[in-house]
């Protein structure tokens, strides 16, 4: 199994609430590898619930990922104290095996609260698993409200293509 | 193609010197809307080449060095 899915599949036994967004969300929503776009990272979101939070660094360190806070490996103790913390200051954490798998686990969406993108996410099966993966109008909503530099290569792009496959298809 | 390429380029050229939330196109929106209702897009639909697209990405760029 892809490490990928073997984390969901993770985080769905610990039943943690999470979306995917972000490029490799909007990847899940592509026809075709034509349209797909390549980068290094999945961004998970979740809730701002510091059990949930608490249980996925459980599931990311049982499936061999080492756990970021910028620079820096995430303080230990990883108990309730911490994961209050983090969400408070809604500190974005990485989980990664050093190679291949970027895993940003992410407690904010511009433009979005979690509620809203779990309540109107979609369930596709990949290898077997579901992944909630967050509505494309609400991936690329979110990326025009932070408006980042790669925000805007990212629906430069994504539109472009979008327009090339639909006229096509007329 | 050349000419698609100048002007996707020119596009981010453009949209990546700005700064701030983007203004999306409502035919932009309509678009995603359709992509979203379509069959593939079913919830449940099998989405597994998505995932394999991603490793064979991620270990083509694994293997890339640089040479000059």
């Amino acid at each position: 199994m892809d490490p990928f899915t073997g984390l969901v599949a993770g985080l769905h036994a610990a039943r943690v609430r999470f979306v995917l967004i972000g490029v490799w969300g909007a990847n899940f929503w592509a026809r075709s590898a034509s349209t797909i776009f390549t980068t290094q990272d999945y961004d998970l979101l979740l809730p701002l619930d510091p059990d949930d939070v608490l249980r996925t660094w459980r599931v990311c360190e049982q499936a061999g990922l080492a756990l970021w806070c910028g620079d820096e490996p995430l303080d230990e103790p990883r108990d309730p104290a911490l994961a209050r913390r983090v969400v408070d200051t809604r500190a974005l954490v990485r989980a990664t095996d050093g190679r291949t798998l970027d895993v940003d686990l992410t407690l904010t969406m511009s433009g979005f609260d979690f509620e809203t993108v779990w309540r109107e996410r979609r369930l596709f099966r990949a290898e077997g698993v579901d992944v909630p993966v967050a509505r494309l109008r609400h991936i690329v909503e979110s990326k025009a409200a932070a408006g980042r530099s790669k925000d805007r290569l990212f629906l430069a792009t994504h539109e472009e293509a979008l327009r090339d496959l639909l006229r096509r298809e007329s | 193609m050349d000419e698609k390429l100048d002007r996707i380029f020119e596009d981010a050229r453009r949209t990546l010197s700005a700064a701030g939330p983007v203004a999306l196109d409502p035919a932009y929106l309509r678009a995603i809307e359709r992509l979203e209702e379509r069959p593939e897009a079913a919830p449940g639909a099998d989405k597994t080449w998505v995932v394999e697209t991603a490793r064979r990405a991620k270990q083509l760029l694994a293997r890339v060095e640089l040479l000059t």
